[in-house]
């Protein structure tokens, strides 16, 4: 019986082959047409030589999907597992999120189905967006011993890329890797020594590793939304600060100088972390998606080395300047790309007990 | 199922420990040790400071206004330096900040006397203001000591009788010499004795060459010890040059012995002087020399009968450097001196050193300062702790500032 099968299965490639040049000269269209009208008069034998030359060259990446479709349910009832496996691993490859449907397919396609997935294990993304930085104050520290000494901060907007991977644990589980890129920047108003107002620009380069979990909701739809939440190393790379000071005497303008702008690397901590969690949106443009996310980093570590608050020539000798100890906390928006990277693949554990709800579905 | 619950298990355990791991307390160090600012509008230039016993300090200095009127700026802050109270001496004159004292005795026990010197009518000439605050930072009263031209009070000291000894220089306004004629006079040194009720009971005046000045008086149980510098000719010198002067007055007896320190065609100006926990003195001031101008910070040790001098010397490092105020360490026989490091261009960093009185040998040193600033030094203190506050003025980009620096004993914050 298996001989008489792949017999078959290698007479129905033969006549794919010999049959090319026909299809050439017909619209894939009509060609997909004609052989859906072959199937429903049931004429099996002839639907693969008609279907090839649209196969090899010309059919879109949808009717590739119902092509192949055709094929699998043509060699189920020519009882051909192997073609039809293949035609089905063929039907994922055009459109990897393909599901089949007991309201649509015969069940024969959905059992089959139920063998296959495409879901990928990994995806990549890319990503691009603003931030800003709210300051979380640990201590205040001035540098003006007298009273009502008044301390803000202001937030100032940066910017962030990053490129990231998903781990697919399931459908809807994803762990996350990226590697992230982040310019962010804060000001710090003080006003002292009766009116004197010194601004604190601190300008920020970061190389972040967040590590999380993602859940997606809604996996069949064009439009998924999504959470996520993790934990970041976040690495300080490069800190650069300016002072401006406005000397505001009563009965006088306003003295006015600044500060060049220098590094700060030295009264900055190089390895902070942080817990991040966002929430997201994925729409599906072919078998990629589109996405844009918004995402609170809420930082563990104080910024501010503490044994480096004063120095013999410290901007607290020189500019009057002295650090709070502070967590620096980051809100961004993105937008971006994700590459799934599909895999269409026979399972090793088949699950049917869904075929038999969604036929009792349909029943009620 | 079970890679579900374990990457929940696993998720929950590392947020567990990452919020565990939140910095939401800094250490405390910023508290201990710290530079603090002082002043309002304007410029503030600091001067004296001193410590209570509950670990609080008075700092004075001299405030110039937007007008440039110069008034007289008293600072009290808590151990942290936050400031408590501040009160400025408006007189009618320009005023300029020279010394603070705690009065132990007498009516005014507690209060702290401030001395000042107020610009007079007549052109470049002082008198010498006594000011009473109260603890709490009211001013009480105050009086006017005008006994000479012009005087200019170098520092105060509260005798156990409950009179003050006050020292300085008188200001000459006819410099011809009467004494050594073909030698300029331009000042002399005085010493006055005032009441506890503020009354002139005595007053000395003297000085033949160009310059003198009394700078401090240390009242000991047998003795008044009184520091100062001339150039009149001392010992072998033949030359007019200033030199530290030591005089030590017997109580007992009324006999007087004078010594004096200083290098030969050198000229060196006594700033301060401080006697350690083993008895022995220090004296700090800047040595010139008068032909190629150079600077340094100039010390001399002083036995403990303040009799004769053990050992003088210039201080190595800074290369350029002015003498300011020294105090003795808790720790035996050193000293703490705190002066000017001067670099090139004329611009000053606060310089600290911990000096030996033994051998003058210089065991610790740092500098403070910002490298296009003019930064210098006022006083130095070690407080019981070990801790080391030094009182400064900071050049700030565009304005003075005094400043209180708090480190611990090996310099650091």
């Amino acid at each position: 019986m298996r001989f008489y099968k792949s017999l078959l299965s290698g007479l129905l490639l033969i006549s794919v082959i010999h049959t090319g040049s026909f299809a050439q000269t017909t619209s894939c269209e009509a060609q997909l047409s004609a052989a859906t009208a072959e199937f429903e008069a049931g004429r099996f034998y002839g639907i693969p030589s008609m279907l090839k030359p649209c196969i090899d060259n010309g059919f879109t990446r949808e009717q590739r999907q119902r092509a192949f479709l055709l094929l699998t349910q043509a060699y189920l009832l020519l009882d051909d597992p192997i073609g039809a496996d293949n035609s089905y691993l063929e039907v994922l490859r055009a459109n990897p999120e393909f599901l089949a449907d007991t309201a649509r397919d015969q069940i024969d396609v959905v059992y089959l189905s139920k063998r296959f997935t495409a879901s990928p294990i990994f995806s990549l993304s890319g990503r691009i967006g603003g931030n800003f930085s709210p300051i979380s104050v640990i201590s205040t520290i001035n540098s003006s011993g007298e009273q009502g000494v008044d301390n803000k901060y202001k937030l100032r907007f940066g910017w962030q890329a990053a490129v990231g991977v998903d781990w697919h644990l399931s459908e809807r589980i994803a762990v996350t890797a990226e590697l992230n890129y982040a310019f962010t920047s804060y000001r710090k108003d003080q006003v002292k020594f009766n009116n004197d107002l010194e601004q604190f620009t601190d300008k920020q380069n970061w190389i972040s590793v967040p590590l999380g979990v993602k859940y997606s909701f809604f996996v069949r739809e064009r439009i998924r939304p999504y959470v996520f939440g993790g934990y970041a190393f976040n690495f300080l790379f490069s800190d650069k600060g300016q002072i401006k000071i406005f000397k505001r005497d009563a009965g006088e303008g306003s003295l006015d100088e600044s500060s060049p702008e220098f590094s700060f690397n030295s009264y900055r901590t190089k390895l902070n972390t942080s817990l991040f969690l966002g929430i997201g949106a994925k729409y599906k443009v072919g078998i990629d998606f589109l996405f844009a996310e918004i995402r609170y980093n809420a930082g563990l570590t104080n910024v501010v080395k503490p044994t480096t608050t004063y120095g013999s020539t410290s901007p607290a000798i020189e500019y009057g300047h002295v650090d709070d100890y502070f967590r620096i906390n980051n809100f961004s928006i993105s937008v971006g790309y994700v590459k799934p990277l599909y895999k269409p693949r026979k399972l090793k554990h088949i699950r049917t007990k869904s075929v038999l709800k969604g036929i009792k579905k349909q029943g009620t | 199922m079970m890679r579900n619950k374990l990457l929940g298990l696993l998720l929950f355990a590392l947020s567990f420990s990452a919020l565990l791991s939140c910095e939401t307390d800094g250490p405390d160090d910023y508290k201990d040790h710290f530079v603090k600012y002082y002043g309002g509008d304007g410029d503030q230039e600091s001067k004296d400071l001193l410590v209570n016993d509950d670990g609080t300090v008075v700092m004075l200095g001299t405030s110039t206004e937007t007008t440039g009127k110069k008034n007289v700026l008293v600072v009290k802050a808590d151990v942290e330096g936050k400031q408590l109270w501040s009160l400025k001496l408006v007189g009618p004159t320009d005023e300029m900040a020279q010394d603070v004292e705690k009065i132990s005795t007498g009516p005014d026990a507690g209060n702290y006397l401030i001395v000042s010197n107020a610009e007079k009518s007549v052109a470049d000439s002082l008198a010498i203001r006594l000011t009473i605050v109260s603890e709490t930072g009211d001013s009480l009263k105050s009086f006017l000591i005008d006994r000479y031209e012009s005087q200019e009070a170098k520092s105060i000291t509260i005798l156990s009788t409950g009179q003050y000894y006050l020292t300085g220089k008188v200001k000459n306004v006819d410099t011809l010499n009467v004494e050594l004629p073909g030698v300029i006079d331009l000042e002399d040194s005085f010493d006055m004795i005032i009441g506890s009720d503020f009354s002139l009971v005595s007053s000395d005046r003297f000085g033949k060459s160009t310059v003198a000045s009394g700078v401090k008086i240390l009242d000991r149980s047998n003795s008044i010890n009184y520091a100062l510098y001339t150039d009149e000719f001392i010992g072998a010198d033949g030359v007019y040059e200033s030199n530290f002067v030591f005089r030590r007055y017997n109580k007992v007896t009324n006999d007087k012995e004078s010594f004096y320190s200083g290098s030969p065609r050198m000229n060196e100006y006594l700033a301060d002087i401080d006697q350690s926990l083993t008895g022995i003195f220090l004296a700090v001031g800047t040595q010139i020399d008068p032909n190629t101008k150079s600077t340094k910070v100039y010390v001399t040790s002083i036995n403990s009968s303040f009799i004769s001098v053990n050992t003088e010397a210039t201080v190595a490092s800074p290369n350029q450097g002015e003498g300011v105020a020294t105090c003795a360490a808790i720790d035996g026989n050193f000293f703490w001196v705190v002066g000017n490091e001067i670099r090139s261009g004329g611009l000053r960093n606060i310089w600290l050193g911990k000096l030996d009185g033994t051998d003058l040998s210089t065991v610790f040193s740092r500098t403070f300062g910002g490298p296009s600033n003019d930064d210098t030094a006022s006083k130095v203190l070690q407080l019981d702790n070990g801790d080391v506050l030094i009182l400064g003025t900071m050049e700030l980009v565009n304005q003075k500032k005094m400043a209180l620096i708090k480190i611990k004993a090996n310099g650091s914050f």
